[in-house]
């Protein structure tokens, strides 16, 4: 009440002083008031990023709707900067470095009112939202994996997994900055890019379904054959890649190796698998798990896997290893005893790569992936952060 | 304290009595009814009312597909139906229940129940384009005035808790 | 009991920490092996599968209680995953103040000790408020990759509500088996 009327004084009296005041030359201020500002006030703009820095995305469990980019220099420890996002977001990185494109979800009124699912267009050097692309068909709203959105190879297309539960895929021409269309899925999940204009998807049999599509959004199908066994044995969602042969890689809880090849028109060949546990580990209990739990190096031609010990469904504890393996002669090459359990890794891209760990409580490790030495670790990265993820040099 | 701990029996023997009481209440489902809470109801809803704009309502509405050919198709070849998990003759006796129990008035006259060989054979052709397939066979209930305009079981359903 | 400090540290932790329905089962196992004096599995186990389905659920009514619906061993919880509604203020069967129950849900099967007779349970998200961040329980025995998404713990499944952001679960009676 009393604040009101004092408000209401306020504005009566500017009222009227009005004419008079509006007429003096507000851009003269008295001399006894100039202070020259001793610093210059400016906005810091980030160099071209480096493949050692890490972009850690921490979900944000309590407070889901406000998760968050943090991004680290893995060589020194240093923060470098945050980019801010919605309810259970996907990252994706530009091929040339230049833009960090967030795939997202908001309600008007934080947790309630009108939602909207968008792709927002980061510039890499100023971190500042540059585009807004909505994505009218919403999103699918799963604790943040990798494959539940991707580029493709060519990278001028973003494709987003939708489940409503109905599965599709939304198709985004990053190029023109616009939404295209949708594409279905017969009730098939994620998106695993095979090429400039295809995708293959994880059907509930243990299948992968090839999608061709062209610019204007249609798009064909092809079935296969299951290649795994989906009640008992499942692969992971999260896979690694060979950009050079295009190959997926995927791994099943109980350790079987995947490769899955394919053909120039992105129409999966025929499956080669293995066990990635021998006898006597398997006997000691390893398998994998974790979150992101496999990389892959495109130098070293090495996959990488976090392995530990634990019962049949324990897919998700950390690792206490990271398996080093060698498709070409299916072996483990060597394996590298963690400082800490980690859920996630990630290879930096460059030629002289960083093998980089994330522990549940925020902690980055960061190992040389040829010897296994540990050569750091970099604490508060997050609250609960679940991905990692690096631009290519 | 030997009170205590006879006070705790009795306790224990009322709370067993109240539980095996509240048990003798709760009504036991059938084998198909099971086959359908188990594989379908957490989206369709044990009132096969569906949700909202995300899942269409099977009551009062599934059955107006076997009106038309390409329809009777249609119902076994969603991605629920094609990949539930159960084996052919049970999802044959769970699709023909579940049309009966949640849309018998809206079957078509001549609607002959699902073989197992029919099921099994669609199932393994699940459909590639099921939202343009459906919004086909709406537009055509439409057309034939089976259903009114704007009707599509899924957005038309009510907001249902 | 007698608790080391390296358990307090743990315990501290878990409560700190906050997560939905994934990586606390790590910590959980953890704990759990701590306190079962290095025995392997805590007594969470799920299954929403076929296969595993019957003997997952024998198995956990055998340590399941019939009195406490704020702990993981409460009978119904056989194949819970995510905050227990009944921490929050809310029941087995209702959602706290000011969320919304999913339409949708995910339906698991029960074992009640005191009868023994099989139970069907209906697990229903809350929407529409934040996540409650009270009494996780998360298990996955029997859990699949989202391209099972019925037997996924990592799908936010409110479906149809209004607001699909996640507060926490219920679990009500379908009827018996
Ligand atoms: C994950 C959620 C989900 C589950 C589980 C599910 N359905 Fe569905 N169902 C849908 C959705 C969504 C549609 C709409 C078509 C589409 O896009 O898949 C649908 C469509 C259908 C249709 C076609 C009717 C129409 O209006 O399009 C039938 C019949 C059907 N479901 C039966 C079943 C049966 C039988 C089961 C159990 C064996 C089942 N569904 C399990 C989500 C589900």
């Amino acid at each position: 009440m009393g604040r009101r009327g004092w408000i209401l004084g306020t504005v009566v009296a500017t009222l009227l002083a009005g004419p008079a005041g509006a007429q003096q030359d507000i851009g003269v201020l008295p001399e006894q008031a100039r202070l020259v500002p001793e610093e210059e006030f400016t906005i810091r703009t980030l160099p071209e990023p480096s493949p050692h820095w890490v972009y850690v995305l921490d979900v944000a469990f309590d407070n889901l709707v406000a998760s968050r980019v943090n991004i680290f220099d893995a060589d020194t420890g240093d923060f470098v900067g945050v980019l801010h996002s919605g309810y259970v977001p996907n990252v994706l990185l530009a091929p040339d470095r230049s833009a960090v494109y967030i795939v997202e979800t908001y309600w008007s009124h934080g947790t309630r009112g009108k939602r909207e699912d968008l792709v927002t267009v980061f510039d890499s050097r100023t971190l500042e939202a540059e585009a807004e692309i909505v994505l009218p068909k919403g999103r699918a709203l799963v604790v943040s994996k990798q494959p539940v959105a991707a580029l493709s190879d060519d990278a001028r297309f973003l494709l987003s997994f939708n489940l409503s539960p109905a599965t599709s895929v939304s198709l985004v021409d990053l190029g023109a900055q616009r939404y295209v269309g949708e594409i279905e899925s017969p009730g098939c999940s994620l998106v695993y890019p095979t090429g400039d204009r295809s995708f293959s998807m994880l059907c509930p049999d243990g299948s992968l379904v090839d999608v061709s599509f062209r610019e204007d959004g249609s798009a064909t199908t092809a079935d296969n054959e299951p290649f795994f066994d989906s009640e008992t044995d499942p692969v992971f969602e999260h896979a690694a890649r060979d950009s050079a042969s295009r190959a997926w890689f995927f791994v099943s809880y109980d350790g079987r190796l995947y490769e899955v090849a394919y053909d120039e028109k992105g129409r999966t060949k025929p499956v080669d698998s293995w066990s990635i546990v021998g006898k006597a580990e398997a006997e000691e209990g390893w398998r994998p798990g974790g979150w992101q739990l496999v990389g892959w190096h495109d130098g070293l031609k090495r996959l990488f896997v976090l392995m530990h010990k634990g019962p049949k469904w324990s897919h998700k504890w950390p690792g206490e290893e990271v398996w080093v393996i060698d498709p070409a002669t299916n072996g483990v090459e060597r394996r590298i005893a963690l400082e800490e359990p980690s859920l996630s890794l990630f290879l930096t891209r460059d030629a002289d790569p960083l093998l980089v760990t994330l522990t549940e409580t925020g902690v980055l490790g960061v190992y040389d992936p040829q010897t296994g030495e540990h050569l750091r670790s970099v604490e508060g990265v997050g609250v609960t952060p679940f991905l990692l993820d690096g631009f290519r040099p | 304290m030997r009170t205590a701990v006879l006070a705790a029996l009795l306790l224990s023997a009322a709370a067993l009595a109240a539980s095996v009481a509240a048990a003798g209440e709760v009504r036991r489902v059938g084998e198909v009814q099971e086959d359908y809470a188990r594989n379908c109801q957490g989206c369709h809803r044990a009132d096969g009312l569906g949700a909202y704009g995300s899942v269409p309502r099977i009551r009062g509405f599934a059955g107006l597909f076997t009106h038309l050919p390409e329809g009777r198709e249609y119902l076994i070849r969603v991605p629920g139906v094609v990949w539930a998990m159960l084996d052919d003759a049970r999802l044959a006796r769970l699709m023909n229940w579940m049309l009966e129990a949640y849309s018998r008035d809206e079957l078509a006259p001549d609607f002959r129940p699902y073989t197992v060989e029919e099921i099994r054979e669609a199932r393994r052709r699940p459909l590639a384009n099921v939202g343009t397939v459906r919004a086909r066979l709406i537009a055509e209930l439409q057309r034939r005035g089976l259903l009114p305009p704007g009707e599509d079981g899924l957005v038309s359903a009510k907001r249902v808790r | 009991m007698r608790r080391s400090s390296r358990l307090d540290r743990w315990v501290e932790e878990a409560t700190r920490r906050i997560a939905w329905r994934t990586s606390r089962r790590s910590l959980l196992a953890r704990l759990g092996a701590v306190l079962a004096g290095g025995a392997l599995l805590p007594l969470l186990p799920v299954d929403r599968s076929g296969r595993f389905r019957q003997a997952h659920a024998q198995a956990f009514a055998e340590q399941a209680q019939t009195t406490d619906d704020t702990a993981c061993d409460y009978w119904r919880y056989c194949a819970m995953d995510g905050y227990l509604c009944t921490c929050c203020n809310g029941a087995v069967n209702a959602c706290p103040a000011g969320s919304e129950p999913s339409p949708t849900s995910w339906v698991g099967s029960c074992i009640n000790p005191a009868d023994g007779q099989v139970y069907l349970v209906a697990y229903r998200d809350c929407c529409g408020k934040g996540v409650c961040g009270r009494c996780p329980c998360l298990s996955t025995e029997g859990e699949m990759p989202i391209y099972r998404p019925q037997l996924s713990n990592d799908i936010d499944w409110c479906f149809g509500a209004k607001s699909m952001v996640y507060h926490c679960t219920a679990a009500g009676i379908v009827g018996r088996a």
